[in-house]
């Protein structure tokens, strides 16, 4: 590598780190092939950072209503995606080993929230079968869809089905617009009487195929106390943890 | 969480134009750090360094997608009125902050940096500044802010990897 093209590589790897790049600038670093440096460089920024941050006393502690909103985002869930008409769940997250600060660090922050998950695993049969199940055990409301003037949602039906005593639910989709996973997600949000209506319950993400109805289960990140409206939103993938509500598609709730 | 929260919270904050998109930040953060903990090599650096170092990616993609949407805010959101935990304000960062650094390797070469490249790179490393609100800030030019930032980002990975100097003295010679 000459002298200039050495430069110009550390001037792109510098901003890389500290300012970021447009995509112009980040493809010509990605052709130059040099990882190694400029993860030596992330990491010298982020010792400056972390050890700057403790010498100038500038820690604030996370707030427990965040931890807890954000824990309900990070924990591993199954998520439906459907495929003509089938809804299958996705796989938990990867396998892969963490160190064991990472793994203790999860389970502080379980031990915090106290409130564990209530997902599909376990659970052998499809989410259509344990949906006719649930729905024959009684006490399960069924709330038809309501569609707003939402492109996505023009023609769109279907219901919520959900168990406040067993915390499950399931919804039901016709006619909803299929959406492509790499630019946006459905995201079903819980609005509990019990709790601040500004932070609705993640109610879970997911994707729905052209074609067919889908069934989708619930995936109540929190304990839903008495739910007053189901809102389905198109949101960024993986969704968000607040939303800004700027595309609500479907609601439903209870009668009264 | 409980262990790094405050860390990634703090400089989510202080990257973050308003509490909600720190929260967003922190949750991918997170995620960023179970999947990438196995890179963590302590001969290397600290686990805070490496947790900063997950964190600051983030946010500065994150700050680099806002202003390409040209949706750059620096103001709290009222969405944050009910916690007023999350809406706290940012402490600012200390003028003198180089003489409370502790003994560690990372804030030796903190305290090695000529004054005037330290301020600059602090500003972009803790407080998320880019290179034009640094130039703001301080009255500076523009080329010269980055200079400085990049001259003192190369010395400090120096320092803390024992590498060669290599062409950052080309970097030095420029204003």
């Amino acid at each position: 590598m000459s002298a200039p093209e050495l430069t110009r590589w550390q001037e792109l790897a510098c901003d890389a780190v500290l300012v970021g790049l447009d995509e112009a600038e980040r493809a010509e670093l990605d052709a130059l092939d040099v990882e190694a440096e400029l993860f030596a460089l992330e990491l010298a920024a982020g010792e400056v950072a972390a050890t700057t941050l403790a010498a100038g006393e500038l820690a604030m502690a996370l707030p427990g209503a965040v931890a807890e909103r954000v824990l309900a985002r990070v924990e591993p869930r199954p998520h439906a995606a459907p495929r003509g008409g089938e809804v299958v769940p996705l796989a938990s997250r990867s396998p892969r080993p963490w160190l064991p600060w990472a793994v203790a660090a999860a389970a502080v922050v379980l031990a915090f929230v106290g409130w564990s998950r209530r997902g599909e695993e376990g659970r052998a049969d499809g989410p259509v079968t344990s949906r006719q199940q649930l729905l024959a055990s009684g006490e399960t409301a069924r709330l038809p869809w309501s569609a707003t003037k939402d492109e996505a949602a023009r023609g769109a039906g279907g219901e919520v089905a959900w168990n406040a005593a067993l915390q499950r639910g399931y919804m039901t989709f016709r006619g909803l617009a299929p959406n492509d996973p790499k630019r946006s997600q459905y995201q079903l949000w819980i609005f509990d009487a019990e709790r601040d209506e500004a932070f609705p319950v993640d109610g879970g993400v997911f994707d729905v195929a052209a074609g067919g109805e889908v069934v989708v289960p619930i995936e109540a990140k929190l304990r839903v106390g008495k739910a007053k409206l189901f809102a389905i939103t198109v949101e960024k993938p993986g969704g968000v943890v607040v939303s800004k509500r700027e595309r609500i598609v479907l609601t439903a709730s209870p009668p009264g | 969480m409980a262990r790094f929260g405050s860390l990634v919270w703090s400089l989510a904050r202080r990257y973050s134009p308003t509490p909600a998109d720190a929260e967003d930040a922190v949750q991918d953060v997170f995620v960023d750090l179970m999947r990438s903990a196995s890179r963590f090599d302590p001969s290397r650096g600290t686990e805070n360094g490496f947790v900063a170092m997950i964190t600051r990616r983030r946010l500065v993609d994150q700050a680099r997608r806002r202003t390409a949407r040209r949706e750059e805010t620096r103001s709290d959101s009222a969405d944050y009125g009910s916690d007023p935990a999350s809406a706290a304000a940012v402490p600012v960062l200390p003028p003198d902050v180089e003489q409370k650094l502790d003994a560690s390797k990372a804030a030796r070469a903190i305290v090695e940096l000529a004054p005037e490249v330290r301020e600059v790179l602090l500003l972009a490393t803790v407080d998320g500044l880019t290179y034009a609100e640094i130039a703001e800030r301080k009255g500076l030019p523009l080329g010269t802010v980055k200079t400085y930032a990049r001259r003192g980002l190369l010395r400090i990975r120096e320092q803390l990897a024992g590498a060669t100097p290599r062409a950052h003295e080309e970097l030095e010679a420029s204003p």
